[in-house]
C-alpha cells in the first residue's frame, strides 16, 4: 500500500514557564493511503499533539511532515491553511460547530473556500447529509436544537465537503453515548470502506476496534503496531479482544 | 482584601494589551478634562493678573502736540477714578501697511524704549541687544507666533514708503498686539526713535490707569467733553483694556469646546467599559463557579472586578491630571498666538483631580452595576459556564444563497451573533463621528476660509476698498468702474469715528444697505432713513437698548438722536458700532463727503491684476506694490507721498507736479489725474483679523481628529481582542478548516462596517446639525450673532468615509493578532 503521509524525525515541544516539554520525540511514521489508522496511547503520550502536527493545523519543532511530495513543516501558517483547505478534513471531540450558523451553513463555510458554485455545493452537502444519515429537517436548524450524534454527524459532512485526501479524527466520540458513538464510527468505516484515508485518536476500545492499523504511542515515540482486518461489522467481539491483547502487551 | 487584589491584579495581567488600552483612555479623557478645566476656569483669572502684574494700559489718548495742554494733566491728577497716568511723547502711524499675519494696513503708536515708562512697561522676553539701535524695533510677543524671529526686518510701510527696520527682541503684553485691536504698539531705541519723530513728526500719548475698570469707558467720555476736544480730533482714543478682554473669547470657547469633547470621549469610555466587564464575566463564568463553590461571597468577587478597574483607573485618571503640566508652555504659546496677551496659567491640579476622581467614581460605579448579574449566579450554574443562552431565531445571510463573497457573509453574520458588542462599536463611532465632523465644519468655515467666517461675522466680505482722492466724485468713480468687465457691482461703505451713547465706537456709513451682500441684520433691520442706525445687539444689550429705542450718536462736535432699527454681526471693535444712512451721517457732518467705492470683483480677476489696471486708468497714490524698488520706484512713491500729504494738510483739490531725479525729469503731471488714493485688499484684512481664529480652529481640529483617532484605535483593539477571547473556539474551528489568518482578520473587520456606518451616519448628521446652535451661542458672545455655519454634505460624507475606513483598517490590524496562536491552542483553550 502506498503512503499518503510520512514523518522524518518529528518533534514536538513546549515550553512551560522555561521547561521544555517534549512531547513528540523523532517520531518515524507512515499514513498509508486508504487505511484507517488508530492513534493509541496513554493521557498525555502526545496522540493529539502528534494529530494536529501531521494534519498541519500546529507546526512542528523540528523534522518533516511528507504529503504529496511537499513537507508540509516548512510551510507558513497561510499556506498550511491553504493545505489543509485542499487536502484534509476534521472531526473533533467538541465537534466545535460554529453555533451562529445553521447547520448547512456550517459545512458550506468550508466549502466556499474552494468554489463559489454555491448550488453545486449545496448539492454536495446534501448528498453527504443523506450519506451519514441526517435528516433533511435538520440542514437549516442551528447545533444547539441537535442531539450530540447528530452534530457529530455534521461535523464530518463539514470534514469530507471538499472531499480530503485525510480524515482526521480527535476522540470523535468522546462525547457521545454509546449508540450515537456507534453509528458516528458507523459512517466512518462506511467512508473508509469507500477509499477515504482515516486517522483516528482515541483512547476508547471500541472506536480503536473500528480501525485497520492501530499505532500505540508511548511518551512521545512509538511503542507498537498491530495490523487489523478491515471492518465487518460482525467481527467486533473478535477485533476487541486482539486490541485488548496488544494493548496489555504495551502496557495500557 | 490581599485575595481580592491578587486575582484583580492576576485578570489584568492576563488582558494586558485590554488593560492598556483602557489605561491610556481614562489618562487622555482625565488629561483632557483636566486642560479644559484649567483653561476655562483660569483664563479670566489669569488675565488679570496677567493686567496687573505687567501694569497694564487701560485707556490712551494720542493728541497732536499742538492740541495738548499741561493743564490736561492737571484734569487727569483730580479725578478720583484715575490711579496713574503718564504722559509720554510717541510716533503715531495712522494707517500703515505691516505683514501681521497678512498684509495689513492699521495703526502704529511708537515708544522710545529709553524713557522710562511705568504704565505698561515693555518686559523683554527675547532681545538681542547687538541690533544697531539706530533702526532696532521692539515687537509684541504675538510677533513670534505669525513666524517673525530676533535679527529678522520688520518693513513698517507709511504712505507707500516702506520703513525697514530690525527686529530686536519682543516684549511680553496684553494690549495693543493683535491685528484684531487695530492698533499696534511698537518700542524703538532712542536712535531709532529720533530718525523716526525727524521723518514723521511725534505726538503726546497720555496712558491712563483706573482704580477700578469699569469706570474707564465713562471716563475716557469725561475727559474729552472737560478738555473741550472732540474725539474725531485725536489722532486717536482707545480703551485698550476692553479690547484685551475681548481678545480672550475665542480662548473661553476653545476651554468649552475641549471639555464637552473630553465629555463625550468620557461617555464613550463608559460604555466601552460596560461591554468589557459584561464579556470579561461571561468569559469567566467558570472561574466565578470556583471562586463561589470555594466560598466566596458575591460582594468579594464584584470586588474583585471593582478593584480591577480601579487598580487601572485611578492611576491613569491621576497621571491624566499631571501629564498636561509640561504641556502648558505650549498652550501658553497657544494662547498667545490667539490673544497677544501672555499667560502664566497652568494645571489646575484641584479641579483636575475633582475632575478625574468623578470620572473614577462613575467608572466603578458602571462596573458594579454591570456585574450585578454575579449575584444572581448560583455557582453550579457558574461551574457550568451559565445558562446556554444561544436563542437563534434566524440564519441571517444564508451561504447557499443571496450574493456576496463567503468572506462578506460571514462577516455579516457575526455582527447579528454579537448585536450588542456592535452597537456599542456602532455608538462609540457616532460619539467620534459627531466631534470630527462639528469640528471639520469649524474648521472649514473658520479655519481654511477667511471670507467665509468674515462674512458670517457681519462683515461685507467684498474684493476691495477703494480710497478715492478729495478732489474724485466716489459716485461717477463707481459707475465708471459698474462699465469695467472685472467688475461684478460695486457699493459705498465708509467707515468713519463717532461716539455712541458716549462711548467711542465706529460708524459704518452707506447708502447701499439694501444691496449689501453679508452685512444684514440678524434681528430687526438695517437703517433705511436718515434718522434710523442699527447697532450690534451684544453692545445694545451693554447700553441697555432694545430695538425701538433712541441711541445719541456724536461726530464732527455735532450730536443727534437716531432710532434703533435693528442689530447686525459685527466682531471688530467689541460691537461698538453704529450703521447709519450716509443721509443720516450728513446730519452729523453736512459737508461729509462719500470717500470710499467698495468694489466686487467677477470670479477670475486677480486683486492684484486689478489693481495694476486701475492704475493705469484713474492713477493710484498709495499703490502698494510688491517686489518693486529700485530708485526710480523710490523716487515715484516719495513723490506720490508727498503729493498725497499736501492734498491732505491743504484740502486743496489738485497740484501741478514734477518729479525730478539727477537732473532729469522722471515724472510729471497733475494730481487730479489720481482718481484713488488707496486700495485696501479686503481678504487680506480678514486674513490678519480673524487669523487668530482660524489658526486655533485649525489646530484644535488637528488635535480632536488625532484624539480621535487614537481613542478609536484604543477601543477597537480593546474589543477586538475581547471579540477575539469570546470567539477563540471559532476562530480555531474556522482556522482548522482552511480559513488563513488573513481571512479571518478581514471577516472580523467587515463585521465592524454595517454599524460603524450607521454610527458615522448619525454622527455626521448630529455633528453638522449641533454646530449652528453650539457655535452659534458661543460666537453671540463676540458679537457675531445669527452666524450661520455652512455645512458642506460633500466634505461631511468624505470625512464619514475616512472615518469607516480608519475604522475598517484598524479592526483588520487588530484583528492580526490571532496570526500567532496555532489552531491547536484556539481550539484547546
Amino acid at each position: 500500500m502506498n503512503h499518503i503521509l510520512k514523518t522524518n524525525k518529528l518533534c514536538k515541544s513546549f515550553s512551560n514557564g522555561g521547561t521544555q516539554l517534549h512531547v513528540i520525540k523523532n517520531l518515524d511514521l507512515e499514513i498509508e493511503e486508504g487505511a484507517f489508522t488508530v492513534i493509541m496511547g496513554s493521557s498525555g503520550s502526545g496522540k493529539s499533539t502528534l494529530l494536529y502536527a501531521i494534519s498541519g493545523m500546529d507546526i512542528p519543532t523540528l523534522g518533516e511532515v511528507w504529503f504529496g511530495g511537499q513537507n508540509i513543516a516548512a510551510f507558513s501558517n497561510d499556506a498550511l491553511a491553504v493545505f489543509r483547505r485542499k487536502n484534509c478534513g476534521f472531526v473533533f471531540q467538541q465537534i466545535h460547530l460554529m453555533d451562529n450558523m445553521s447547520v448547512m451553513d456550517n459545512v458550506l463555510a468550508s466549502g466556499l473556500l474552494l468554489t463559489n458554485n454555491k448550488k453545486a455545493l449545496a448539492k454536495r452537502a446534501a448528498e453527504l447529509f443523506t450519506r451519514v444519515g441526517l435528516e433533511e429537517a435538520l440542514w437549516h436548524k442551528f447545533p444547539s436544537q441537535l442531539s450530540g450524534g447528530e452534530a457529530q454527524r455534521v461535523g464530518i459532512v463539514r470534514a469530507l465537503i471538499n472531499d480530503p485526501a485525510l480524515l482526521f479524527a480527535d476522540e470523535p466520540t468522546g462525547s457521545l453515548n454509546s449508540s450515537a458513538s456507534a453509528a458516528v464510527l458507523d459512517v466512518m468505516n462506511e467512508l473508509n470502506t469507500g477509499g477515504q484515508s482515516i486517522v483516528l485518536v482515541t483512547h476508547d476500545l471500541k472506536t480503536a476496534a473500528r480501525g485497520s492499523r492501530i499505532l500505540y504511542l508511548r511518551d512521545g515515540a512509538m511503542f507498537g503496531e498491530l495490523s487489523l482486518p478491515p471492518y465487518a461489522g460482525d467481527d467486533k467481539p473478535l477485533r476487541i479482544e486482539k486490541l485488548q491483547k496488544f494493548l496489555d502487551q504495551m502496557g495500557w | 482584601m490581599q485575595k481580592t487584589f491578587h486575582i484583580a491584579k492576576a485578570n489584568i495581567l492576563r488582558h494586558k494589551g485590554a488593560s492598556l488600552s483602557l489605561f491610556m483612555i481614562i489618562l487622555i479623557v482625565s488629561a483632557l478634562i483636566t486642560i479644559g478645566l484649567s483653561v476655562m476656569l483660569g483664563v479670566d483669572q489669569d488675565f488679570h493678573a496677567s493686567v496687573d502684574r505687567l501694569h497694564s494700559l487701560h485707556s490712551a489718548f494720542v493728541l497732536r502736540k499742538d492740541q495738548y495742554n499741561p493743564s490736561f494733566e492737571d484734569i487727569l491728577k483730580e479725578d478720583p477714578r484715575v490711579s496713574q497716568y503718564e504722559i509720554s511723547e510717541v510716533v503715531c502711524l495712522g494707517e500703515v501697511t505691516v505683514d501681521y499675519g497678512g498684509e495689513i494696513e492699521l495703526r502704529a503708536v511708537i515708544l522710545n524704549l529709553d524713557n522710562q515708562i511705568e504704565i505698561s512697561a515693555p518686559k523683554m522676553m527675547e532681545q538681542d541687544p547687538s541690533i544697531p539701535q539706530g533702526n532696532a524695533i521692539y515687537l509684541p510677543i504675538y510677533a513670534k507666533g505669525l513666524g517673525y524671529a530676533v535679527g529678522e526686518p520688520f518693513t513698517i510701510t507709511y504712505k507707500n514708503r516702506p520703513f525697514g527696520l530690525t527686529i530686536a527682541g519682543f516684549f511680553e503684553t496684553n494690549e495693543l498686539s493683535t491685528a484684531g485691536m487695530s492698533t499696534l504698539r511698537f518700542f524703538v531705541p532712542d536712535a531709532c526713535f529720533e530718525k523716526l519723530k525727524q521723518q514723521f513728526g511725534s505726538a503726546v500719548f497720555l496712558a491712563v490707569r483706573f482704580l477700578d475698570i469699569n469706570d474707564s469707558e465713562q471716563f475716557d467720555y469725561d475727559f474729552a467733553s472737560r478738555i473741550d476736544i472732540d474725539l474725531s480730533d485725536f489722532l486717536f482714543e482707545i480703551n485698550a483694556y476692553w479690547l484685551a478682554v475681548g481678545s480672550i473669547t475665542p480662548v473661553a470657547m476653545i476651554s468649552v469646546l475641549l471639555i464637552a469633547f473630553a465629555l463625550l470621549i468620557a461617555l464613550i469610555s463608559l460604555s466601552v467599559i460596560r461591554f468589557r466587564v459584561k464579556s470579561n464575566i461571561e468569559d469567566t463564568l467558570h472561574e466565578i463557579g470556583v471562586l463561589k463553590s470555594s466560598g466566596y461571597t458575591s460582594a468579594q468577587i464584584i470586588a474583585c472586578y471593582t478593584m480591577e478597574y480601579g487598580i487601572l483607573s485611578l492611576p491613569a485618571a491621576i497621571i491624566g491630571v499631571f501629564v498636561p503640566g509640561p504641556a502648558f508652555s505650549f498652550i501658553r504659546q497657544i494662547l498667545t498666538s490667539v490673544t497677544g496677551s501672555s499667560w502664566t496659567l497652568g494645571t489646575n491640579m484641584a479641579a483636575g483631580l475633582i475632575a478625574a476622581l468623578l470620572v473614577v467614581f462613575l467608572l466603578l460605579a458602571m462596573v458594579r452595576r454591570s456585574c450585578r448579574k454575579i449575584k444572581k449566579l448560583p455557582p453550579v450554574t457558574a461551574l457550568r459556564g451559565g445558562i446556554a443562552a444561544n436563542s437563534f431565531r434566524r440564519n441571517f445571510f444564508p451561504l447557499h444563497t443571496g450574493a456576496g463573497d463567503v468572506q462578506t457573509r460571514l462577516g455579516l453574520k457575526s455582527m447579528f451573533t454579537s448585536l450588542k458588542s456592535y452597537v456599542m462599536i456602532g455608538t462609540v463611532i457616532a460619539g467620534i463621528a459627531l466631534a470630527i465632523t462639528f469640528m471639520i465644519v469649524v474648521y472649514q468655515n473658520i479655519g481654511i476660509d477667511q471670507m467665509m467666517f468674515a462674512r458670517m461675522a457681519g462683515l461685507e466680505a467684498e474684493d476691495m476698498e477703494l480710497r478715492v482722492t478729495r478732489h474724485t466724485d466716489a459716485d461717477a468713480l463707481a459707475a465708471g468702474l459698474e462699465t469695467m468687465p472685472e467688475v461684478r457691482k460695486t457699493l459705498m461703505l465708509d467707515y468713519v469715528d463717532l461716539k455712541i451713547e458716549g462711548i467711542t465706537g465706529m460708524g459704518y456709513v452707506s447708502g447701499d444697505f439694501d444691496r449689501m451682500e453679508s452685512m444684514s441684520a440678524h434681528d430687526g433691520r438695517l437703517p433705511k432713513y436718515d434718522n434710523e442706525a442699527a447697532t450690534s445687539k451684544l453692545f445694545a444689550d451693554r447700553l441697555g437698548k432694545k430695538i425701538g429705542d433712541a441711541i445719541e450718536v456724536h461726530a464732527n462736535g455735532v450730536t443727534q438722536e437716531y432710532m434703533l432699527t435693528g442689530f447686525y454681526s459685527v466682531m471688530s471693535n467689541s460691537g461698538r458700532v453704529a450703521a447709519i444712512t450716509m443721509e443720516g451721517y450728513q446730519r452729523l457732518d453736512p459737508n461729509y463727503r462719500r470717500r470710499n467705492v467698495n468694489v466686487y470683483l467677477n470670479e477670475g480677476i486677480a486683486f492684484n491684476d486689478f489693481s495694476e489696471t486701475l492704475q493705469k486708468k484713474f492713477g493710484v497714490l498709495n499703490l502698494y506694490r510688491q517686489g518693486e524698488h529700485g530708485e526710480y520706484a523710490a523716487a515715484k512713491a516719495r513723490a506720490e507721498e508727498k503729493i498725497s500729504n499736501y492734498l491732505e494738510q491743504h484740502a486743496i483739490d489738485s497740484v501741478e507736479y514734477a518729479v525730478i531725479l539727477r537732473g532729469d525729469i522722471i515724472l510729471s503731471g497733475s494730481s487730479s489725474e489720481y482718481q484713488i488714493e488707496r486700495i485696501t485688499n479686503i481678504r487680506e484684512v480678514a486674513k490678519a483679523q480673524i487669523g487668530r481664529y482660524s489658526s486655533i480652529f485649525a489646530l484644535l481640529t488637528q488635535i480632536i481628529a488625532m484624539i480621535s483617532l487614537i481613542i478609536i484605535s484604543l477601543i477597537l483593539s480593546m474589543t477586538v481582542q475581547t471579540i477575539v477571547t469570546r470567539r477563540r473556539r471559532e476562530f480555531g474551528t474556522l482556522k482548522a478548516v482552511g480559513f488563513t489568518t488573513k481571512q479571518l482578520a478581514r471577516q472580523l473587520a467587515i463585521s465592524f462596517l454595517p454599524l460603524a456606518a450607521v454610527g458615522v451616519v448619525i454622527g455626521c448628521i448630529a455633528g453638522a446639525l449641533l454646530v449652528n446652535p453650539v457655535m452659534g451661542s458661543m460666537l453671540a458672545s463676540t458679537g457675531a450673532y445669527g452666524a450661520v455655519f455652512v455645512v458642506n454634505p460633500l466634505i461631511i460624507a468624505i470625512v464619514g468615509g475616512l472615518i469607516l475606513l480608519a475604522t475598517f483598517i484598524v479592526a483588520d490590524i487588530s484583528a492580526k493578532r490571532i496570526k500567532n496562536v496555532s489552531v491547536y491552542e484556539l481550539l484547546s483553550e
